[in-house]
């Protein structure tokens, strides 16, 4: 498969990984190393950017870009407000997430949409978290987001992509990386994501609760690796549409 | 029982009665349990089964929460009351010297706590507005915020206007036990100021919901009356503010009385194993809601909970007003402690049990 590019990041790993969950720095870090991953997301309400002996960042160090989240917020002035801070503190990729529900975390799309468009504004690379809603996710293109992050399932449920058919719709129609974000519970599920087509998937209480998160995180990669291996070698099953994320590059 | 559940209560107990090991087995097999499962899993049958709940409850907690526990510390502003609730040590019959701490005195307090780590904070008052007025309370929550991330207030019952006015100052929770959902039990123990109608305490959480807290904590005091009973409304009373205020997170607590006052009889005494089942229960069922488990519980329950089901736990906690700055008061405590660990002392017995201590888990930016 051709190199996944987010604005002007290359990734080698189609693997990103959450940090909210571990049960220590130091669990953290193996499983960060294990993954391979060069891109994790944790929550501004669970760091502080201006302690410099902070738990969850000292323990990414240097190993990947942080891409901060604005878990907990509720409505776009809000996500609007942390954006604007991970901006002056020099962080420029934000995962925007607005879950008004506590319970489900289930992302309002009308807040998003209204956010994304201002944080664009201010310069930030800009990846929201949303339902598997395709209109939405061409909505949040066209106001110049960086990519889109449909959820599988529900936020921490391990119940793998039952939104499967939509997500194939917002593959199907995106012209900017499609990042399964959410309910993804085993190596299986990631590798079917890849496999649909999406550029990358993003995993959390997989790793993170597992007995062995390093020895998930080797798994989950090495899934990855195989779906991806199983792109490059022809799989007939696989539909033309995988990975023609541009418009000039049909075929 | 409280006045959601439409059924008969003797129903209730009836079948509280004849819920066998099979529908435990099977309300741990559902995929989405309800009152229905709560009912079995609480039931007497249960209790042999505790080993099956704590299996199921560990695997739900580290799903919805990881491999991680939340601390908090309370600060008492004062201990004036203008209630008698015969179980409490604030009660205004009680002889013993009342403290309210100026503002001045709880930020001397809230730096005390803000040093042993801590960044969630739970101010708790008695009730009596003359010593504990809405303008002290907002002012105190304003200076407080910029100390802690996340401010959470126990005191008195307030109305809409006035809850909104402590959530734009910085209050992010609000905790509003019920003590007994039922009617005849509540006025034997609240004889007498505003906290003896039941209903108007009932109806007072629906203005803090109204007021958009993120956090709602509900609870019953646990010794007054049956605890199976008490447990399905607690649950009953969950699953409608989770309906009306589906923005704010349900947070349980379980506080099994431990009396101040020697002189009181525990009428409707729960075990610490029935205690266990009925928090893994509400695990069970309710695995994306908060559970916080105080230090009126021993250092080896809390241990044996943390990892199974509570997500939030108070640390380093003094009852008194002015007993973190001064830990030599004797004033009049609320009720005792049995878990008096510090801060530190709790974060090396969670990481022991392969838990992450979370101090921050909030931002002022919110």
């Amino acid at each position: 498969m051709t190199p996944l590019k987010i604005a002007d990041k290359t990734f080698k790993s189609r693997l990103f990984l959450g940090t909210g969950k571990f049960s220590s720095g130091d669990a953290l870090k193996s499983a960060i190393l294990a993954s391979g991953t060069e891109l994790v997301t944790c929550a501004l309400k669970r760091v502080d950017p201006d302690n410099p002996s902070d738990d969850i960042l000292s323990a990414i160090g240097d190993s990947a870009t942080v891409m901060l989240n604005t878990s907990g917020a509720r409505n776009a002035e809000e996500a609007i407000k942390i954006a604007k801070f991970a901006k002056s503190v020099g962080m420029k990729w934000l995962k925007l997430e607005i879950h008004p529900d506590p319970n489900y975390l289930l992302p309002d799309p009308v807040e998003t949409l209204i956010a994304a468009e201002a944080i664009v504004k201010e310069g930030l690379i800009v990846l929201p978290y949303i339902n598997a809603d395709p209109v939405l996710a061409k909505r949040l293109e066209d106001v110049g987001v960086h990519a889109v992050m449909p959820l599988g399932s529900p936020i921490g449920t391990n119940q793998g992509i039952k939104t499967r058919t939509m997500i194939e719709i917002i593959i199907e129609q995106a012209l900017i990386p499609v990042i399964v974000d959410a309910g993804i519970g085993m190596p299986s599920h990631a590798a079917e994501a890849i496999e649909m087509g999406a550029d990358a998937v993003l995993i959390n209480t997989a790793i993170a609760s597992a007995d062995n998160p390093a020895m998930m995180a080797e798994a989950f990669s090495e899934a990855i690796i195989a779906a991806e291996k199983a792109i490059d070698a022809g799989a007939p099953s696989i539909s033309l549409s995988v990975n023609a994320s541009s418009p000039m590059d049909i075929f | 029982m409280i006045p959601y559940i439409k059924r008969d209560e003797n129903e209730i107990t009836n079948r509280l009665k004849r819920s066998d090991e099979q529908n435990v087995l099977q309300a741990l097999k559902t995929s989405k349990p309800g009152m229905e499962e709560l009912l079995h899993l609480i039931s007497p049958a249960a209790l042999p089964l505790l080993d099956h709940l704590s299996a199921k409850a560990t695997q739900l907690k580290k799903m919805h929460y990881g491999k991680t526990i939340k601390l908090y510390t309370p600060l008492y502003l004062s201990n004036y009351c203008i209630n008698h609730c015969t179980y409490c040590g604030f009660n205004k019959k009680s002889k013993e010297k009342r403290r309210r701490l100026s503002i001045d005195e709880a930020m001397t307090e809230a730096r005390a706590i803000k040093k042993f780590g801590m960044d969630s904070i739970l101010l708790v008052s008695g009730e009596d507005p003359k010593h504990i007025s809405i303008d002290y309370l907002e002012k105190l929550a304003t200076e407080m915020k910029k100390l802690f991330s996340y401010i959470a207030i126990e005191i008195y019952p307030l109305s809409m206007e006035y809850y909104q006015r402590l959530f734009n100052a910085g209050v992010d929770g609000l905790t509003l036990y019920q003590e007994t959902y039922d009617q005849n039990t509540y006025k034997t123990f609240h004889l007498s100021g505003p906290k003896a109608d039941y209903d108007d305490r009932l109806e007072s959480i629906i203005n803090g919901g109204q007021a958009g807290f993120r956090t709602i904590g509900i609870g019953v005091l646990l010794g007054l009356y049956d605890w199976r009973v008490e447990a399905l409304s607690l649950a009953a009373h969950a699953i409608f503010l989770k309906k009306k205020f589906w923005r704010s997170k349900i947070q349980f607590s379980f506080p099994r009385i431990t009396v101040a006052n020697p002189q009181f009889n525990v009428p409707a005494h729960v075990s610490e194993k029935e205690l266990e089942q009925m928090i893994l229960a509400f695990r069970i069922v309710f695995p994306e809601s908060e559970i916080s488990v105080s230090t009126r519980e021993s250092c080896e329950f809390r241990n044996r909970i943390a990892p199974t089901a509570a997500s939030t736990m108070s640390a380093a906690s003094s009852v008194i007003p002015g007993g973190y700055a001064d830990s030599d008061q004797k004033e009049l405590g609320q009720f005792s402690l049995h878990d008096t660990r510090t801060a530190a002392m709790m974060q090396s017995d969670m990481k022991s049990l392969n838990l992450d201590v979370i101090y921050k888990d909030w931002d002022k930016l919110f």
